[in-house]
């Protein structure tokens, strides 16, 4: 994601941020560097100290000291970001009937949970985001029919990612139930979203949203 | 009528400072002082927020506006990209010592090569004459009404930056209150770009501006406020010079 980082950034002008985790820190793990790129030389914008006239005449090149037109550029730029930058993994969703949302280390608990899950003839499935914004919007347009709730297990106290989850399925015209799993002061188990789940189907859990 | 100075070439259209605003001297004689050192090709202002943002409207040459108080941090960054290329910052007080106390102090810090113009005068002016880290005991603004402990002693930076830093290059304070004072505050500009280009260090010039505006007084009674009050705190003068009295 680094290299995206960079590449998003300079393509669409655009501060990119990477929200990492405080466990990346606490853990050893066998990794795969990507390739070594090299940077892709000098854009037009760039700032090399040449002379250039008063960019307030030049509105076609600097639509940002346009107050009419500015707002116009910044929306096409947002709108084409939104589509073309939405990032995220589905897994296991065919035919799933609960599905559930997670990120970051969580994430990883919760696909294994998935696994599990399959393997006894559950039928559950897993949404993972992966860019915060542009929200993958489009991963829940593509939530089967099968599909009767979402549970989100996240690793925080509140729930973060929960509102969005319930703002993708409004925008995709899906009423499912949300319910939460929020674990802030331990990394969630395999056994507690079992469990979780099970309270969920046995509808002894309350709905979110 | 003769002209007695030419207009620099980076002042592409008419300014929209108030009428006296010390800003348009200040940042006319950046604008001198670049084009006299043949760097009208090979320099990039960083801007900070304030009344300076005006001047994307009228300058020419090549102007990074920065995030307010970022400045000094962004102009790093364009130095460590163009390491031949002159990189000036131009901001008020508001940003370089309140919101972007720490970017400066860093810069300082870090001995950058990069040179900062700060414009105090006294009061966040963009926004309506807020206090400020740098009004004077006494000073009425919209949020103080000068009456009793309302603002703490005033912050000296470059005074805090010359002994907490002893290393960097070059830091003076100068003012636009009188032509006598113009004068020299151009020489400092000048010393402070050559200290850039001949990678001698950080340097910063503090100008003392007049904002008639804020302070409620005509251009004549500011200028005269600075000479009578402002210089008694802010002293004028160079406080590091890293060639020693030898340059002046
Ligand atoms: C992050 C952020 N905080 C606050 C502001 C509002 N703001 C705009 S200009 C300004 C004060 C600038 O004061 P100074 O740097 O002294 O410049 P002056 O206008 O006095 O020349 C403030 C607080 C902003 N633009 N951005
Ligand atoms: S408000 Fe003050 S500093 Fe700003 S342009 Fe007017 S006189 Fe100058």
């Amino acid at each position: 994601m680094m290299y995206d980082a960079f590449d998003l950034s300079e393509k669409y002008r655009v501060p990119v941020e990477i929200l990492s985790e405080g466990s990346l820190g606490q853990m050893v793990e066998p990794c795969v560097m990507p390739e070594f790129k090299e940077g892709p030389g000098e854009f037009d914008w760039a700032y090399t100290g040449k002379y250039r006239h008063c960019r307030a005449i030049d509105l076609e090149l600097m639509p940002m000291y346009d107050v009419v037109n500015c707002s116009e550029y910044l929306r096409r730029k947002h709108n084409r970001i939104m589509e073309n930058e939405q990032r995220w993994e589905s897994f296991m969703l065919e035919d799933a009937q609960y599905v559930l949302c997670s990120f970051g280390l969580t994430s990883r608990v919760t696909k294994e949970t998935v696994k599990m899950l399959r393997d006894r003839g559950e039928k559950v499935g897993m949404i993972r985001p992966i860019s915060l914004w542009p929200f993958p919007m489009r991963a829940f347009s593509e939530l089967p029919d099968t599909t009767q709730a979402l549970l989100c297990v996240e690793g925080n106290d509140t729930g973060q990612m929960i509102e969005d989850v319930a703002l993708a399925c409004k925008a995709t015209h899906r009423d499912l139930p949300i319910y939460l799993m929020a674990t802030g002061q331990f990394t969630a188990t395999t056994r507690g979203i079992i469990e979780t789940c099970a309270k969920m189907k046995a509808g002894e859990l309350k709905e979110v949203f | 009528m003769a002209i007695a100075r030419k207009r620099p070439t980076m002042i592409e259209l008419q300014p929209t400072f108030c009428p006296g605003c010390g800003h348009g001297v200040a940042s006319r004689l950046l604008a001198e002082v670049i084009e006299e050192k043949g760097l009208l090709n090979n320099f990039v202002m960083a801007m900070g927020v304030g009344c300076c943002a005006s001047m994307r409207r009228h300058w020419g040459g090549e102007i990074l506006q920065c995030a307010h108080g970022r400045t000094a941090a962004a102009a790093r960054g364009l130095k460590i990209g163009r390491p031949d290329t002159c990189i000036v910052t131009y901001h008020g007080d508001g940003d370089a010592y309140v919101i972007g106390l720490q970017e400066t102090l860093n810069a300082a810090y870090t001995n950058s090569n990069i040179t900062m113009i700060v414009v105090n005068n006294t009061n966040f002016a963009m926004t309506g004459g807020q206090m400020s880290w740098t009004t004077l005991p006494g000073q009425k603004t919209t949020t103080s009404t000068g009456a009793g402990r309302q603002s703490g002693v005033p912050i000296q930076v470059p005074e805090m930056i010359v002994n907490s830093f002893p290393d960097v290059a070059f830091v003076a304070r100068g003012s636009t209150y009188c032509a006598a004072e113009i004068n020299k505050t151009k020489k400092l500009i000048q010393t402070a770009v050559d200290c850039q280009i001949q990678n001698k260090g950080f340097s910063l010039v503090e100008i003392l501006c007049q904002c008639p505006t804020n302070w409620g007084m005509t251009t004549q009674q500011a200028c005269n406020h600075i000479r009578d009050v402002v210089t008694k705190y802010y002293p004028l003068g160079i406080l590091k010079d890293v060639e020693g009295d030898g340059r002046q």
